[in-house]
């Protein structure tokens, strides 16, 4: 089905208050706004001069591959006060661009493209900055909108450090 | 000069840090522990056809690992004879050919110069092309798929230098008598902002950090229901493998599952929730490893981080059917920073829904965005970020754990009883810092002489 066009501000909101919830470390909330068949996904990237007879992999290391429980675990973590790498929290700004609604493959569902930069600082001067670009879908539940498939593609191919925020 | 000797007493347990910031002890480092070690450079099974390569760094060198149309491996400096460009630019792929960009030369996947452009108007057809092909790293060398290269031509054989430490990446890591091991496609690759030696010392025994440093995962495992069945219940042994005098590899934890019923039990459990071919693949795994190892005195099954020295861990949760095998390089870039290479390795037979769940678990853990080794990172770049201060440097780290009772510890009448210390190496108690001491021995050893 074609983009609904009309839906861009819906969208553009929904996407700023989630990059607001994880600036500010509110991820409870967060984990709200994600469905619970959610699928979320961040993977590798190598430059690779391919052979034509090379078959597509049959499985590949990403760098998370994640369900709504192990997020949900990820944010007890960080709850405990114990996950070194974020006590004190890390500093983030993330700055959400190029929203794009590709197309709505389903009735109440949403593809949607963004950009991101996220700048992370920790022990106010370790500087780490992330670029990339998202593919979400999105689905209307209850009125509003919730994530339930993002696909975190980052744009450096060696991470400027271990990761320890969401994207 | 820094004075090695001064600085590294690993007998007493005493290194400076220095040895973990200084540019000096860096380049001697890339001078005589890289180019004299077996370093490791990929998996054969990534290479599999004429024409495969895949980039790595030996050192600071970046080398291409490529099969030729003789399907030998061989290993190159990715650097051309002319003026040092690269000649390869991919991370990995197929070749025929390695063209380099800024004149053209060309060299074949065999690293011999076969196009020089303009060879007679330029070169007056005087240049020889015979003694102008790629740099080629001398030894060449696999265990099961493991490739290994080394620079120096006299180095020990690889099975020598691997020694000990074969029987427990057989058991451990290997398993070749269930069909072997896979590299999946995709690597992780991280910074850093450490010493390399931090984080090898990290993995070659550490077994100490793992209560305090990765405390918020553990609780949280403790209240997943799943994650407990998969924690192991047996004893944990630390494994000083090349102890007293070889090459200081370790397995830096044996943590026993109790039986091979229980662990099948256990496995069959979680392999329900993956689906019938799971359930299959464990019984039949199972069933394999069982015939396989009947004669052996000891079943070992255990989750493991290890090391071989110099920069090369490993890494699986738990031992059993649905788990993946982390294999990580630690590259130095400079004294101050460490770019992290992990690839994840399972079971090559396994049905693809074992290999994704395999994956997925190592993904949440020990990884580059796992719950584990962040944290990780997060203690060293706590402590290097310590490192350049004056004060510092005129204390030295602390290395004494276990220190005397290397081969007396009060438990080893009883170990020796059960059995465990049939097993090759010095088998320790699961903190001690023994191995960590083997690693700057050898470390001094290699840049000293001594
Ligand atoms: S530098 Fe490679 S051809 Fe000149
Ligand atoms: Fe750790």
């Amino acid at each position: 089905m074609a983009a609904p066009l009309d839906l861009q501000p819906e969208v553009e909101r929904f996407l700023y208050y989630e990059a607001l919830l994880l600036d500010e470390g509110r991820f409870n909330e967060w984990l709200d706004l994600l469905t619970d068949d959610i699928r979320y996904l961040m993977p590798t990237a190598e430059s690779v001069q391919s052979n034509p007879d090379a078959a597509a992999p049959e499985v590949s290391l990403s760098y998370m591959d994640e369900g709504k429980e192990l997020l949900a675990l990820r944010v007890r973590q960080l709850d405990t006060g114990l996950r070194h790498v974020e006590v004190p929290a890390s500093l983030t700004r993330r700055l959400v661009t190029n929203v794009l609604i590709v197309d709505a493959p389903a009735d109440d569902e949403l593809n949607v493209a963004s950009n991101f930069l996220v700048f992370q600082i920790r022990h106010g001067r370790h500087e780490s900055q992330f670029s990339g670009t998202r593919r979400d879908r999105l689905r209307r539940v209850d009125g509003g909108w919730k994530l339930c498939e993002r696909t975190v593609l980052i744009t450096q191919p060696v991470l400027p450090r271990a990761v320890s925020i969401f994207f | 000069m820094m004075d090695i000797k001064q600085f590294a007493q690993p007998e007493s347990g005493k290194i400076n840090p220095a040895v973990f910031s200084d540019y000096d002890v860096y380049e001697q480092e890339l001078e005589q522990v890289f180019t004299r070690c077996w370093l490791y450079v990929g998996h054969e099974s990534t290479v599999p056809n004429t024409g495969d390569y895949l980039l790595n760094y030996m050192g600071a060198d970046e080398v291409i690992v490529v099969r030729g149309p003789d399907t030998r491996l061989r290993v190159f400096l990715n650097k051309c004879r002319h003026r040092g460009n690269k000649v390869c630019f991919f991370d990995r792929g197929n070749a025929r050919s390695f063209t380099c960009t800024y004149h053209g030369w060309q060299y074949d996947t065999e690293g011999r110069l076969f196009g020089v452009p303009f060879y007679e108007d330029a070169y007056l057809s005087q240049l020889q092309r015979e003694v102008n092909g790629l740099v080629e790293v001398p030894m060449v060398a696999s265990y099961k798929g493991l490739i290994f290269a080394c620079w120096d031509p006299s180095v020990m054989p690889l099975d020598d230098y691997l020694g000990d430490m074969r029987y427990y990446l057989d058991h451990l890591v290997l398993h070749e008598e269930v069909g072997g091991i896979e590299i999946v496609a995709g690597k992780q690759r991280y910074m850093m902002p450490t010493n390399w030696k931090l984080l090898s010392d990290n993995f070659a025994s550490d077994n100490y950090h793992t209560p305090t440093s990765h405390a918020s995962a553990f609780k949280v495992y403790a209240e997943s229901e799943r994650m407990r069945r998969d924690r192991p219940s047996g004893e944990n042994f630390q494994v000083a493998v090349g102890y007293p005098s070889g090459v200081p590899h370790a397995y830096a934890g044996l943590r026993f599952l109790p039986t091979f019923d229980e662990a099948l039990e256990r496995d069959l459990r979680n392999a329900e929730e993956l689906g019938p071919e799971a359930v299959d693949w464990v019984k039949e795994r199972y069933h394999r490893a069982e015939l396989h190892w009947a004669d052996e005195p000891i079943t070992v099954q255990a989750g493991t981080n290890s090391h071989i020295f110099p920069n090369l861990s490993m890494i699986t949760a738990s031992a059993g059917a649905l788990e993946a095998r982390g294999i990580i390089q630690w590259h130095a870039k400079g004294p101050l920073l460490t770019e992290v290479w992990q690839w994840a390795a399972v079971d090559k037979e396994a049905p693809k829904v074992v290999k994704e769940a395999a994956i997925r678990k190592l993904m949440a853990g020990q990884s580059a965005a796992g719950m584990i080794a962040p944290d990780d990172s997060e203690n060293f770049e706590r402590s290097t970020d310590n490192l350049a201060s004056h004060m510092t440097k005129l204390q030295p780290f602390d290395y004494t754990m276990g220190l005397g009772f290397e081969s007396s510890h009060p438990r080893q009448a009883e170990w020796e009883a059960a059995g465990f210390t049939d097993m090759p190496g010095l088998i320790g108690p699961w903190m001690s810092e023994v191995s960590q001491r083997q690693y700057y021995r050898y470390w001094a050893h290699l840049l000293t002489g001594a």
